[in-house]
């Protein structure tokens, strides 16, 4: 817990290794925690959160993006750019 | 009433409005009262934060704001939870005791709904308390704020009780157009971040604008408010109506504004301050939140903004609150003010509306009391509620009860549904426009709306079958009684 991770882990949602450090936070100049942020899909979480929210095997089914094409999302205001 | 002096507010409604500027000297308030509890233990942002405030917003009476200054990995951070969760804590708001009953802070919000005595006091920007800390780069929202995952599904850590002030693209120096409204924010990279709007919303329309003039949006996303004015930043009042108005109108003393530097008013004793941008025509995948109606809304793209400016007071207390599957804090925050505006629009052509319930999940179940002019009045009536401006997508199932079943008395509800409904006056109005994140919608979006009319027949309808119903006592008198006997349980003198 209190080594500073090396290596970016893998997203628990749409399990890319796109994930980059947003902040530590430090109690006593020990480290507590890591919030992670994946670039892909926008998950963001801590590495001191329970289960159900990081680790991809606990996680809700109905919650996982691997594979799933973002582009294609629903948008919930239409850029005005977008070709009509 | 609104009178030429303003409103007419009780002494101890006075003494509240003039003491409570900010939400530090409302915590103190409600510390007097027993309902903020400083919570002692060291905790983790997950799952401690959730678990303490769901605890405390279960007891919907009298469930107390918590305050945290022990968050691991937080050190000197402060975050204050479930200032709104209770009834009690309203009361104490409104000046009233904490025991007051929901059907009682119901009309004395009514006695204070309008904006036509609004008493604003502009401070210059380096007299505002919220300028005290000042961040004109560097910004990481996950450093600024304690954040914490709200529900454990949530795509991250959201910003649920925040009061974002835009003006209209189109009508920037417009101070009425100047919306203020509670949308949810995800923080993105550490100086971006998703704000929800759709497009019926005030917001959204504002964001629809600038992207199809390439005008930029301004916004000024500010934390731990004024506690009134969370209240109003909820309520579906007029576009061009200014929330400020509405709540310096409620507390009956002036709200004290200032100006941000991109030119939006802000209120000058708020905790923190985001100045952002809209970054047109950009999105982010956003989501799932757990939402108001107890369900996840999906994952979406989202309109993006990037800081610009960040303020604070000298140790800020960020403002959370738990929502998600009923009852929570959000539904307690905004149950009043839903079911004052649809109040007042009914009364305007309806004066036999007696009062209105729109407290279930922000209205999509409400009760309406209203005396029946001529059978088949109240459907009418039901009608009439779905054509104003929250009715049309929010009010999805309306009981009507005859004006003596006090609506916000669940158990006089069930009398009326048990012993008043004929299922011949069950109108199901097929295909209709719903709330988006209504999870029993056929497609988001659109669905079937309910009327059930409970009210008692009257003529033209048959009365030769209906029996004479019983008169229970109900007066001012019996109001009176009931509140001496409550101050008499707390063993006060009465």
């Amino acid at each position: 817990m209190n080594a500073i991770q090396e290596v970016n882990p893998p997203c628990p949602r749409c399990e890319s290794q796109a994930a980059a450090l947003m902040h530590q936070g430090i109690d006593n100049g020990e480290r507590v925690w890591s919030i992670w942020h994946c670039t892909r899909c926008a998950f963001t979480w801590r590495d001191s959160e329970p289960p159900a929210s990081i680790d991809l095997r606990k996680r809700a089914a109905w919650s996982q993006l691997k594979g799933v094409d973002l582009t294609q999302l629903r948008q919930v205001i239409l850029p005005s750019d977008t070709p009509r | 009433m609104v009178t030429d002096k303003g409103v007419a507010l009780s002494a101890m409604a006075h003494e509240v409005g003039k003491r409570v500027r900010c939400l530090r000297d409302f915590l103190e308030l409600l510390s007097e009262h027993g309902q903020c509890v400083h919570w002692p233990d060291a905790v983790l942002p997950e799952p401690d934060i959730r678990h303490v405030a769901v605890a405390a917003g279960n007891d919907v009476d009298g469930g107390p704001a918590i305050l945290f200054d022990r968050i691991r990995g937080y050190p000197g951070k402060r975050l204050a939870i479930n200032v709104h969760g209770s009834f009690a804590n309203l009361a104490i708001l409104m000046g009233q005791p904490k025991t007051a009953t929901v059907r009682e802070l119901f009309f004395d919000l009514i006695k204070r709904w309008g904006t036509d005595h609004p008493l604003l006091k502009w401070v210059p920007a380096d007299q505002a308390p919220i300028f005290e800390n000042i961040r004109e780069k560097d910004f990481n929202l996950y450093e600024l704020l304690p954040l914490h995952r709200i529900n454990a599904s949530d795509g991250g850590f959201y910003i649920g009780k925040a009061c974002v002030v835009s003006r209209d693209p189109l009508d920037p120096d417009e101070f009425g157009k100047q919306n203020v409204g509670i949308y949810r924010i995800q923080p993105m990279w550490r100086d971006t971040f998703t704000l929800l709007s759709i497009p019926s919303h005030d917001m959204g329309r504002q964001i629809m604008a600038a992207e199809q003039t390439g005008k930029p949006l301004h916004i000024s996303v500010m934390l731990g408010n004024h506690p009134a004015m969370v209240l109003f930043a909820a309520t579906p009042v007029g576009y061009e109506e200014s929330e400020y108005a509405y709540a310096s109108q409620m507390m009956g003393a002036p709200l004290r504004l200032t100006k941000a530097a991109n030119g939006t008013d802000i209120l000058a004793d708020s905790e923190i301050l985001i100045e952002a941008e809209l970054l047109l025509n950009h999105r982010e995948t956003e989501g799932p939140f757990g939402e108001f109606p107890g369900s996840y809304s999906g994952v979406r793209k989202v309109p993006l903004f990037r800081i610009t400016r960040v303020a604070h007071r000298t140790d800020p207390i960020f403002e959370s609150i738990y929502i998600g599957k009923g009852w929570t804090e959000h539904d307690t925050l905004i149950g009043l003010n839903t079911s004052a505006p649809v109040y007042a629009q009914l009364k305007k052509d309806f004066p036999e509306v007696e009062a209105v319930n729109a407290m279930y999940q922000h209205g999509m179940t409400a009760v309406i009391s209203v005396r029946n002019r001529y059978g088949g009045f109240a459907k009418s009536v039901a009608m009439r509620a779905l054509g104003t401006p929250h009715g049309l997508m929010y009010l999805k199932n309306i009981i009507l009860v005859d004006e003596t079943v006090d609506p916000f008395n669940l158990n006089d509800v069930m009398w009326a549904l048990s012993t008043r409904t004929r299922a011949a006056d069950i109108i199901v109005l097929p295909n209709m426009a719903m709330v988006p994140i209504d999870p029993s919608a056929e497609v988001p979006g659109r669905g079937h709306h309910l009327i059930i009319d409970a009210t008692s027949f009257v003529a033209p309808d048959n009365l030769g079958a209906d029996p004479h119903l019983v008169e229970r006592p109900r007066s001012a008198e019996i109001d009176a009684l009931a509140q001496r006997l409550r101050e008499l349980q707390q063993g006060g003198v009465a």
